[in-house]
């Protein structure tokens, strides 16, 4: 159903079809966004993690 | 008699629709929903009254311009103020704790993603929606108010009551949508499986998180900055201690005040015309489907994880990864408590929530840099 409350006819049948391109692009790229995301941050928590181990490692040993 | 004839005629009782009556009785049943049985009462009531004042015949409250409300939803929602406000106050609430110290459980928040965007796909495929509405009816699985309706107001406005609504109604009912998939999903051992014990923080993590944050998520997805720079900047309130009093203002006042606001804007946005309609049953169908589909790609994604860790994880937390915080954590212990008592799983849950935050605005990010 479109925004003025109708169906699509068989008309629109090509603009649909570029569409579901359009749709798979944005279902691909939302989940792969997702997880790149997610790893990125993990890996800064990682650093952040290490970061702050060697940190205070080091101002205890001064 | 000509004086109480025109008095007649102005007053709202002769332009009283069947229509509006069904608004009506819509927006009492939230206020009963509510009050008495205490769904998300602080979105839930407002956005009943709101619903009901916007129905009142002749009142002109949500008129162009002119009405009250429609001020409110105007400069608070179309300017794209209270959504991120919202986020102000969540991120002064939010511990990142329990997500720095099992940081491998950020996946998770990732994984109930995907029930976001195999609904958007299957609303666009099957019921032929475009793709923005079927993009603001696939964010209902992420079970985040705030980014609903950030996402509708600016991909379909007209879909903005009943999804907000759908989703607010879908993260009441947490403890009742979750448990079966959780329990379909996985054997009684992987329900008992302990986790084990969290990295303990030396000190800085937590201040310098939000601010990694924010630099990774808005240079991979811009159109995620309103949302995430508010979340992460109420964050460095919390952790920085330096800032008590904008603290406590973002998570108390700030957040109360908005959220007044925010309840009447959406409820008012819900007018017989726009929303008695077949699509808004689909609406609420398919917000469902994407909640019990995020809840299962959650858990799927957590039992991928465990072919290749060493600790195993206990994949009921993959079901906290939608982000109804703190609710969806709460179910997963219970569920996990129900099989072993001494199974404490509510501070391991927290994390995977959090990222389901995070990961819900990066999914509206990517639904506005394709689809705006």
């Amino acid at each position: 159903m479109n925004k003025s409350g109708h169906y699509p006819n068989i008309l629109s049948f090509k603009h649909r079809e570029l569409q579901m391109e359009e749709a798979l692009k944005v279902f691909f790229a939302g989940i792969g966004g997702v997880f790149v995301g997610m790893t990125l941050l993990y890996i800064a928590i990682l650093l952040i993690i290490k970061g702050s181990a060697w940190s205070k490692s080091r101002k205890e040993s001064q | 008699m000509d004086s109480i004839l025109s008095l007649a005629e102005t007053s709202g009782f002769l332009h009283i629709t069947p229509g509006l009556v069904c608004m009506w009785c819509i927006g009492l049943i939230l206020i009963f929903l509510a009050i008495k049985k205490g769904y998300e009462p602080l979105l839930l009531l407002p956005i009943g009254f709101g619903i009901i004042v916007a129905n009142l015949p002749l009142a002109g409250l949500m008129t162009p311009e002119e009405g009250l409300i429609w001020r409110f939803y105007h400069y608070g929602i179309q300017w794209e103020i209270i959504p991120p406000l919202i986020f102000l106050g969540l991120g002064a609430l939010t511990d990142f704790g329990p997500l720095l110290s099992y940081p491998s459980l950020i996946f998770l928040g990732a994984g109930a993603q995907v029930g976001v965007y195999i609904t958007f796909f299957t609303a666009f495929w099957l019921l032929g929606f475009d793709l923005q509405e079927a993009a603001t009816i696939g964010i209902i699985g992420g079970a985040d108010g705030p980014t609903t309706i950030f996402l509708a107001s600016k991909l379909s406005p007209h879909l903005l009551g009943s999804c907000a609504v759908a989703a607010y109604s879908y993260m009441a009912l947490v403890p009742i949508i979750q448990p079966p998939v959780m329990k379909l999903m996985t054997s009684k051992n992987e329900r008992m499986i302990r986790m084990k014990k969290k990295k303990k923080l030396v000190g800085s993590e937590k201040l310098l998180f939000p601010i990694a944050a924010l630099f990774l998520i808005i240079l991979l997805i811009p159109a995620s900055a309103p949302l995430i720079s508010m979340f992460m900047l109420g964050n460095l309130f919390r952790e920085s201690k330096v800032v008590e009093r904008l603290t406590k203002a973002s998570k108390n006042e700030l957040m109360n005040i908005i959220t007044i606001f925010l309840g009447l804007s959406v409820g008012a946005t819900m007018n017989a015309d726009n929303f008695l309609k077949k699509e808004v049953i689909f609406i609420f169908a398919f917000g469902l489907l994407a909640f019990m589909i995020s809840t299962a790609s959650g858990i799927l994604l957590a039992k991928l994880m465990n072919i290749f860790l060493k600790n195993k994880i206990n994949p009921l937390l993959g079901a906290a990864g939608v982000s109804a915080v703190p609710m969806a954590a709460r179910v997963v212990h219970k569920v996990a408590s129900d099989e072993d008592k001494k199974n404490y799983l509510l501070m391991y849950a927290m994390g995977p929530n959090v990222a389901g935050v995070i990961g819900t605005v990066i999914a509206a990010g990517v639904f506005l840099t394709f689809l705006k």
